[in-house]
C-alpha cells in the first residue's frame, strides 16, 4: 500500500531512477468530478442522500444549482415517488425509503441472474452466522459497541465496524431476499 | 464516530463508484468486490507514481449516519 504522507520523500529518494515528471495536467478538475453531466443528475444525487427533511434551498446548494429549479426537481420526484414532501412550509423533503428499497431491489434483480442471487443470499446468511456466533447474540442492535469492547478488551473501532458488517449484510439479506422473490415470480410469469 | 454503529451507505458508494471511476487517476473501481464486500476500491493510475510504488488505492467505506472512512 502506498502511504501519501511518504510521497513527497519517496518521491525525492525515487527522482534519479524515476523516468520522466507524469503530467498531471490530464487530471480532471476535483469539481468536474463530483458534479454530473445533467442538472437531473445533480439533482437526483442529492434527493437520494436526504436521509432528513431538508428544505428547498439547503437541496439547491448542495447540488450547487439555483433554488428555483431544486424547487421544481423536487416537486416532480415527489410525483415519481423518490422522495417525500415532509412539510409545507418551508417545502422540506426526505428520500422516500420505499423508493430506495425498491431501487436496490430491481438493481440487484438487473444484474444477477436468480440462481446468482440465491448464491449471494447463501453466502450473506453465512456470514450473518458467523457474526452471531461471534457476539452471542441475535442481532447486532443486542450489543452496545463499547461495553462488549470493554468486556472483550477490544479496540472501539474495531467492534463498531464488526458491528457495521452486521448490521450491512442483514441489509443486503433483506434486499437479496426480495430480489430473489421477484425474479422467480417472473419466471414463474414466463 | 456514533456510539450506535451504521450499516454501510449502498446508494453512496454507488453514486461515488459512477462518478470516480470515469476519471484519468484511477486505473479501475471495484464497488464491493470479494476482499472487501462493503467498500468501494479505487486503485489509482500508476503512471502518475514514482516507478517503486507497487499500488496506490482507496479504498471508501460510507456509513448511512455519514460516518465515513477512507482507507489509503
Amino acid at each position: 500500500m502506498a502511504c501519501m504522507t511518504d510521497m513527497d520523500s519517496a518521491r525525492k529518494a525515487g527522482s534519479e531512477q524515476d523516468e520522466e515528471e507524469p503530467n498531471f495536467d490530464d487530471w480532471e478538475e476535483p469539481s468536474s468530478i463530483v458534479s454530473g453531466d445533467r442538472t437531473r443528475d445533480d439533482f437526483l444525487d442529492v434527493a437520494l442522500q436526504l436521509r432528513e427533511p431538508v428544505t428547498v434551498s439547503e437541496i439547491a446548494d448542495r447540488a450547487d444549482r439555483g433554488e428555483d429549479s431544486a424547487r421544481e426537481y423536487m416537486r416532480f420526484f415527489a410525483e415519481l415517488g423518490v422522495v417525500e414532501r415532509v412539510t409545507e412550509r418551508p417545502e422540506r423533503y426526505r428520500a422516500d425509503r420505499d423508493y430506495l428499497r425498491w431501487r436496490q431491489v430491481r438493481r440487484v434483480k438487473e444484474e444477477h441472474e436468480p440462481e446468482e442471487i440465491a448464491r449471494l443470499l447463501s453466502d450473506v446468511t453465512g456470514r450473518i452466522e458467523g457474526h452471531r456466533d461471534e457476539f452471542g447474540a441475535d442481532s447486532p442492535e443486542e450489543v452496545s459497541v463499547s461495553e462488549y469492547a470493554e468486556e472483550h478488551d477490544e479496540d472501539v473501532e474495531t467492534v463498531w465496524r464488526k458491528l457495521s458488517d452486521w448490521r450491512t449484510d442483514a441489509e443486503r439479506r433483506r434486499i437479496l431476499d426480495e430480489a430473489l422473490k421477484k425474479a422467480e415470480e417472473n419466471v414463474a410469469v414466463r | 464516530m456514533t456510539s450506535d454503529s451504521a450499516p454501510v451507505d449502498f446508494e453512496i458508494l454507488r453514486t461515488m463508484y459512477s462518478r470516480l471511476r470515469k476519471t484519468e487517476r484511477f486505473e479501475s473501481a471495484e464497488l464491493e468486490p470479494k476482499y472487501a464486500p462493503n467498500s468501494l476500491v479505487l486503485r489509482y493510475d500508476l503512471r502518475y507514481f514514482p516507478s517503486f510504488v507497487e499500488e496506490a488505492f482507496l479504498e471508501i467505506r460510507w456509513y448511512t449516519n455519514d460516518d465515513f472512512n477512507i482507507h489509503y
